[in-house]
């Protein structure tokens, strides 16, 4: 009881602070942010995911491939550089560990990260990390085919306990979220007819021929419904364009795996870390949450005013923020280089620099350089 | 000398000041002080003239005010009032009102004491990009400015708040925390670019007037030290006399 009172109280002294501190700024709108995970509105967050085992059983399903895409780190909303490094690093990661779940259901075909949404594989998941911390993860899911049909749009948070820290080695604290992920994603195919999955790649293939040469390959396609695409017409099995395009879209592949290879290495060297990053983050939220209750009984302590009084109130903020900028230090371990990726495509050999993003833009636009080199090689 | 002459009100410094003048101007600033006692003025965030803080800095303690010494002033402030006093009621006279409440002897030395506990940093290094400035104290923590943002930039916190900006050739940071209890920053740094002026103004909701420090760093080089720190995840703060 009295914890509770202290708390409110607590909450009221600094609601109260806040509410003055705004009506004393003003004049120019501030550019505000806010830090500290106790500043997080928790509003629109969804419950914590139960334990969730992964569905390992085969499914007797057609082996869709599939493309998780590096997360949306929406680093808007993260207030510094190292802060902002991190969670370019924490999108890959949890790509990364999205696509081993999935791959590790065995009910799927090839599972590959990319670095951006990309027609090259028949269904593409993409993420946004909404909030991550040691105790909470919530990102937001998507999930669509070649066809524009949504299977999955839905956020998901899990919340961990002390109990899993510190993480043994291979592991995430927060498997049962990727295990939901993974379950709800066959549930979504599972619930579509069996000719619409049929279709799946070969409608890719043709989404991919049509991004690449529409003139030629648009045809093929229609729309059935706003935003939904079908399969019009079909290639003759002996279209030499169409075999070019396949050759373009497996050298695609070769960057996709070379890039992939890249992450696995990346993994294996950040995942120590970022486990340590993550019971530090968690350390600290229950830090915060400790220290509401102490505030509220800080206003007992002391005469407003003294010089204990004050110290009281500095020494707090002073170590939230040395805690917080410990944090920042270690996110700085991050980095966040960005290697250079060499893709040798047998005759020739591409070094490939930048962001991945732009790397990956880089290595389409070779590829499109190419097939019109082809195309006008052999007349077509 | 008064108590006006203990709690200054913020002087700025003047555009393309030499570190001489730099120097004259902390040293006066207590005594402009004296000319009257007064709130800070607000922070108007002239258009940025923005300066580049880089580096290793020291304090010199030669050049920069000590806290202790403005404390016992107060003290003999408040020895010498209560002597008053007494003599006034001993010779039957009213020795009027005294200090208390919000303007208390105690509230004062309180503040005093703050300003004393906030600007005991010996060591500062400021990191600065395009992005932010990062100053790093010792002993506390880093202020942080990002400067790509329009000022006042404000970092909310459940625990207190801070705003910070250019102030022409000045960056201004304020840290307003619980109680009323608000901490300004001015850093200056000198043309000659050897010596920065970290000028710190300590105000609380229990008194009416400010208590202003006037720091002066020297710039320095860390590895003239013989030996090179970093920070490692597994053993922390590592020095080393490695690569030097």
């Amino acid at each position: 009881m009295h914890s509770r009172l202290s708390a409110s109280a607590s909450r009221a002294l600094v609601v109260g602070f806040l509410v003055s501190f705004l009506a004393a700024c003003g004049g120019a709108r501030p550019a505000v942010t806010e830090t500290a995970p106790s500043a997080v509105s928790t509003v629109s967050w969804p419950a914590s995911v139960p334990d969730t085992s992964l569905f390992t059983a085969p499914q007797g399903y057609p082996a869709i491939e599939l493309g998780v895409v590096i997360f949306d780190p929406a680093t808007a909303t993260v207030s510094d550089e190292a802060h902002v490094a991190l969670r370019e690093v924490e999108a890959r990661l949890l790509a990364s560990t999205l696509r081993d779940t999935l791959t590790a259901s065995g009910n799927w075909g090839a599972v590959r990260v990319l670095p951006a949404a990309s027609p090259i594989v028949p269904v593409i998941l993409s993420g946004q990390i909404l909030h991550s911390d040691g105790r909470d993860l919530v990102v937001a899911i998507d999930v669509q085919d070649a066809s524009g049909e949504v299977w999955l749009q839905r956020t998901y948070r899990q919340q961990v306990g002390a109990s899993v820290y510190p993480e043994p080695a291979g592991t995430t604290a927060f498997h049962d979220l990727f295990n939901a992920i993974a379950n709800d994603v066959l549930a979504a195919a599972k619930g579509l007819p069996d000719s619409a999955t049929a279709r799946l790649p070969l409608l890719s293939e043709l989404r991919y021929a049509a991004d690449l040469l529409p003139e030629a390959f648009g045809a093929y396609l229609e729309e059935s419904a706003p935003g939904m695409l079908a399969i019009a017409r079909l290639p003759a099995t002996s279209d030499p364009m169409f075999a070019r395009i396949n050759r373009i879209r497996n050298q695609e592949y070769l960057f996709v795996d070379t890039v992939d290879e890249q992450f696995l290495d990346m993994r294996q060297r950040l995942s120590p870390v970022y486990s340590l990053w993550r019971q530090a983050t968690f350390e600290q939220a229950a830090y915060f949450d400790s220290y509401r209750d102490r505030a509220g009984q800080r206003e007992l302590s002391a005469p407003k005013g003294s010089f204990a009084a004050m110290q009281q109130v500095y020494a707090t903020y002073r170590s939230v923020r040395v805690q917080e900028q410990d944090l920042f230090e270690l996110a700085l371990g991050f980095g966040n280089e960005v290697e250079d990726t060499v893709v040798d495509t047998g005759d020739r050999v591409f070094r490939l620099t930048g962001t991945l993003d732009s790397q990956y833009e880089e290595w389409r636009r070779i590829l499109a350089q190419i097939f019109a080199l082809e195309m006008g090689a052999t007349g077509g | 000398m008064g108590q006006g002459c203990l709690l200054a009100p913020r002087v700025g410094y003047t555009a393309g000041m030499s570190s001489r003048l730099l120097i004259v101007s902390l040293l006066i600033m207590p005594l402009l002080a004296c000319g009257g006692s007064q709130k800070p003025k607000p922070v108007t965030f002239a258009p940025a003239r923005p300066a580049d803080f880089s580096g290793h800095w020291e304090v010199d303690y030669s050049r920069s005010e000590n806290v202790q010494t403005k404390l016992n002033a107060v003290i003999r402030e408040v020895q010498r009032e209560q002597a008053r006093r007494a003599r006034a009621i001993e010779q039957g006279r009213s020795p009027g009102p005294a200090q208390s409440g919000r303007n208390s002897w105690r509230s004062i030395i309180g503040l005093a004491e703050m300003a004393d506990l906030i600007t005991a940093i010996e060591l500062v290094e400021i990191v600065q990009s395009d992005r932010e400035v990062r100053i790093k104290r010792d002993n506390s923590f880093a202020l942080i400015c990002d400067i790509r943002k329009p000022p006042p930039v404000v970092q909310m916190t459940a625990f207190g708040s801070e705003r910070c900006g250019w102030d022409g050739h000045q960056l201004y940071f304020q840290i307003a925390l619980p109680d009323g209890l608000t901490i300004e920053h001015r850093i200056t740094m000198a043309q000659t670019r050897d010596l920065l002026g970290i000028s710190t103004t300590v105000s609380s909701g229990q008194v009416s007037e400010s208590f202003l420090v006037n720091k002066v760093y020297a710039r320095y080089d860390p590895e003239s030290a013989g030996y090179r720190c970093r920070q490692t995840l597994s053993k922390g703060r590592v020095c080393s006399t490695e690569g030097l």
